[in-house]
């Protein structure tokens, strides 16, 4: 088991050499931002849907030098945003032939600018297209119909990129293997949801990142294999973690709770645990079931009301049954700040204990953070 | 090092509207307290909501940013923005509405301006920007209000009309994507629906296409206005008399006093136009000002018109009335429809890639401005067209609202340094191009 690990860390370590080598053997890559992404049609018009990730502890220079100048400053820009579109502007990401944006919280929303202006001011990025992929986050039949039409409008894109029109057959087989994919890591996560976990959150979070990089059919035959093996994983003592806050997309954080003993067995942010949620509504027609799965997924932040989301993330966590919750909000990220209150209230309700770090960066190789993090898990302990 | 108690200054006014404005505003607002204390429902609403909705269904509304506006005026912001703190909400985010939260939490009435604001029935919004709807929803949570929020809708295609105004009042639907005008009708007539529940009213179409008619109205005289003072020289007037004289009617757009207030402004320019008189007879230099008011400190716009002779011509106040509001439609169009029109696109408008800049430039071309001064920061495209343009840019990059970071002494060395240095050369250039005096 320990080998099947190991391949899966090198494997996360060079995240984008699957896409690579799409792109080398003659495949077109779609990049996106967002975990709310119908990447199944892209999937169906035989692209390779490919979620920008990037390191938000590295500098980002060109979007220092092309984008941030020029930003206004009523939007927060949190570091994972710059990371995401480091690479492209740096050139980096040769293999990415197309871009889509959606809309999510402003920052992602404004990538489309900034990559348009990095465009103009010569960044050394490549000539990828466009496409912004809008959303209305209120519920309701007008959002619904207006959300359908953005997949439609989205599904026009790709079939003039694929050069051919996608079709029924391929979005039913996309859907399958996607609902597969879900399905399999629901039986992932378990793993680190049971009384005794076997998964570390660390991993976890490598696997859920990989399906995002990774034809599926690949990645749920990786998810397989982990599964079948967990029973040789060893039990994992030490206190449960939730964790809330800002998107993760390293494992840094988690690598550094978990050096103390303890495990994340859950978390609420973008790159964890939702790869596992939201199905596919039952229906006849493969697109529509996508487009209402893509209105229906509540998965960002983003979502309202504000009871609704609150009793969503309660029992997010209490399923998780963590002995503590740690509120982890990177600078910039204001996604957090205005239902932080109401969380902490449901928390104290519930008897659990929580640590509030807000205007984190999201380099935690610090010796603050670290004596800070360490001394919490060690009393829970 | 930055002032956390810098105090503002008030403007000195040319117009004696503004003053009479504000008059009729502090009597429609104790009539909204009243109205608030005898049990009828009122609404807070944002700035860039549909309110002709409330109009038409006869719910008194106050806007939050011009709530804001006279709470940053009355020097009351670090306050209201600490009561937000105190309960573990930022209080540097979004501190242009969240203010207006911030006073909700205020309980003592008498030291509040204008007697405070009065508990709120109803809170609308558009759900914009990533903390704006989870603010409304704890200020519901809060202030036991009702709140609808409705969402709008983006566009970031790139073939868009480069004289977009050109179309917005006639031709909007040729502007605008069919899809994001549907959801914004759909979404209104839910807001409809709402509001009927929650007061009683009932929505009276007849009512509804007399308002739109009446902000129309209202808007065109805008539109007439702003034309006037681009033309002019010297200035009739700087936007310390346009801003507060266009904002306090705009919030009462749909009614006759708001048209009428409009049309008196539109008069009082003509007249100072054709009497020859100026608001800074010595004008050297012209500029416009991009963003929101600096309300805290309206006296900043006439620091300079003594010592450079330089004159605010343009803010967004006029200009986007001008060129963003009206929206004509037919006998058999849906009214709803040329509503949603109005605020399907306004983001964009303000600041969309090339929307704005675009535009921007038009009205800084069109106003023979010299240089710019951006509140906060300018969006790439802008620069880049003001670049191209020869029209040099300052940015001050401060909250409009929260006098905490205004360092008055530094702000007023880098207007003057960006005066001397940059922008009068580029005005001298003008002068010599228009045929007025050069006073070197």
């Amino acid at each position: 088991m320990s080998e099947l690990l190991e391949s899966l860390r090198r494997r996360h370590d060079q995240r984008d050499e699957f896409a690579r080598q799409w792109s080398a053997q003659g495949g077109k890559v779609l990049a996106y931002m967002c975990d709310n992404f119908p990447h199944e049609l892209v999937a169906a018009a035989g692209l390779l849907p490919f979620r920008l990730r990037g390191d938000p502890s590295a500098p980002a220079s060109h979007v220092a030098q092309y984008v941030s100048p020029d930003r206004s400053s009523t939007v927060a820009v949190p570091a994972f945003v710059d990371a995401m579109l480091e690479p492209l502007l740096a050139g980096a990401y040769d293999f990415v032939d197309y871009v889509v944006v959606p809309h999510g919280r402003k920052a992602i929303e404004g990538s489309y600018e900034s990559l348009t202006r990095a465009r103009a001011a010569g960044t050394p990025m490549r000539d990828v297209k466009l496409f912004y992929l809008d959303k209305s986050w209120v519920p309701g039949a007008a959002s619904s119909a207006f959300d359908r039409q953005c997949v439609l409008a989205l599904a026009g894109q790709l079939g003039e990129w694929a050069r051919t029109p996608i079709t029924e057959a391929a979005l039913a087989q996309a859907l399958a293997e996607a609902e597969r994919g879900r399905a399999l890591l629901r039986r992932l996560n378990r793993l680190r949801l049971e009384r005794t976990p076997r998964l570390s959150g660390a991993d976890a979070l490598r696997v859920y990142s990989l399906a995002s990089a990774m034809p599926r059919v690949e990645h749920n035959r990786l998810v397989q294999e982990i599964v079948t093996a967990a029973a040789r994983l060893p039990a994992r003592a030490g206190p449960r973690l939730y964790l809330a806050g800002s998107p993760q997309p390293s494992t840094a954080l988690y690598e550094l709770i978990e050096r103390f003993g303890a495990t994340v067995v859950g978390e609420d942010h973008c790159w964890g645990a939702r790869a596992t949620g939201c199905p596919v509504p039952p229906g006849p027609a493969a697109l529509e079931r996508l487009a209402e799965r893509y209105h229906r997924t509540p998965v960002c932040s983003i979502e309202f009301p504000l009871e609704r989301a609150l009793e969503r993330w309660r029992a997010s966590v209490r399923l998780a049954r963590p002995d503590a919750v740690l509120f982890f909000v990177v600078s910039g990220d204001e996604l957090h700040v205005w239902d932080t209150p109401e969380k902490a209230a449901l928390l104290a309700a519930d008897g659990i204990p929580s640590l509030h770090l807000s205007r984190q960066g999201y380099d935690v190789t610090g010796r603050e953070l670290t004596d800070a993090v360490g001394a919490w898990v060690s009393g829970l302990s | 090092m930055s002032s956390t108690r810098f105090k503002g200054v008030r403007s000195a006014k040319s117009l004696d509207l503004a003053r009479e404005f504000n008059l009729y505003q502090r009597s429609w607002f104790a009539e909204v307290q009243a109205r608030a204390a005898a049990g009828g429902p009122i609404a807070v609403v944002n700035a860039d909501a549909p309110q002709e909705i409330f109009r038409a269904l006869d719910i008194p509304y106050v806007v939050t940013q011009w709530w804001s506006s006279v709470v940053a005026a009355k020097q009351k912001a670090g306050a209201y923005l600490g009561h937000l703190e105190a309960l573990g909400y930022p209080d540097t985010r979004d501190s242009y509405t969240a203010l207006a939260f911030g006073s909700s939490l205020d309980e003592r009435r008498d030291s509040a301006p204008w007697g405070g604001l009065p508990r709120p029935a109803i809170l609308h919004a558009v759900a914009g920007g990533d903390g704006m709807a989870k603010l409304f929803e704890a200020w519901a949570e809060h202030t036991g209000a009702d709140l609808y929020l409705i969402e709008r809708s983006t566009s970031w295609r790139e073939d868009i009309a480069p004289d977009w105004w050109a179309y917005s009042h006639d031709r909007w639907d040729e502007l605008i994507e069919p899809d994001r005008l549907e959801l914004m009708v759909d979404e209104l007539k839910g807001l409809i629906r709402f509001l009927e529940q929650r007061t009683g009213r009932r929505w009276d179409e007849a009512r509804f296409r007399a308002v739109l008619d009446l902000v129309n109205e209202q808007e065109q005289l805008y539109l007439e206005t702003r034309d006037m003072i681009a033309t002019a020289r010297p200035a009739p007037v700087s936007i310390a008399d346009t801003m507060p004289a266009t904002m306090v009617p705009q919030w009462h757009r749909g009614t006759s006093w708001g048209r009428d207030a409009a049309a008196r402004l539109h008069d009082a320019v003509q007249a100072r136009i054709d009497d020859g008189e100026a608001v800074c007879p010595e004008e050297r230099i012209r500029l416009m000002w991009l963003g929101v008011g600096l309300w805290f400190n309206m006296g900043f716009y006439e620091y300079f018109q003594a010592s450079h002779g330089a004159v605010f011509v343009w803010s967004i106040y006029l200009g986007l009335a001008a060129d963003g509001y009206i929206r004509h439609y037919r006998d058999d169009d849906d009214p709803l429809r040329s509503l949603a029109a109005r605020f399907v696109n306004i983001e964009e408008e303000l600041r969309g890639p090339t929307w704005s800049s675009q535009w921007h430039l038009k009205e800084a071309l069109s106003h023979g401005v010299d240089g710019i001064v951006v509140l906060d920061h300018l969006a790439y495209f802008d620069r880049l067209a003001f670049k191209r343009a020869g029209l040099p840019v300052l940015e001050l990059g401060v909250s409009n609202v929260d006098p905490r970071g205004w360092d008055d002494g530094r702000i007023r060395d880098q207007v003057t340094r960006f005066l001397e240095r940059e922008v009068e050369p580029v005005a001298a250039g003008r002068r010599g191009r228009e045929g007025t005096p050069r006073t070197e």
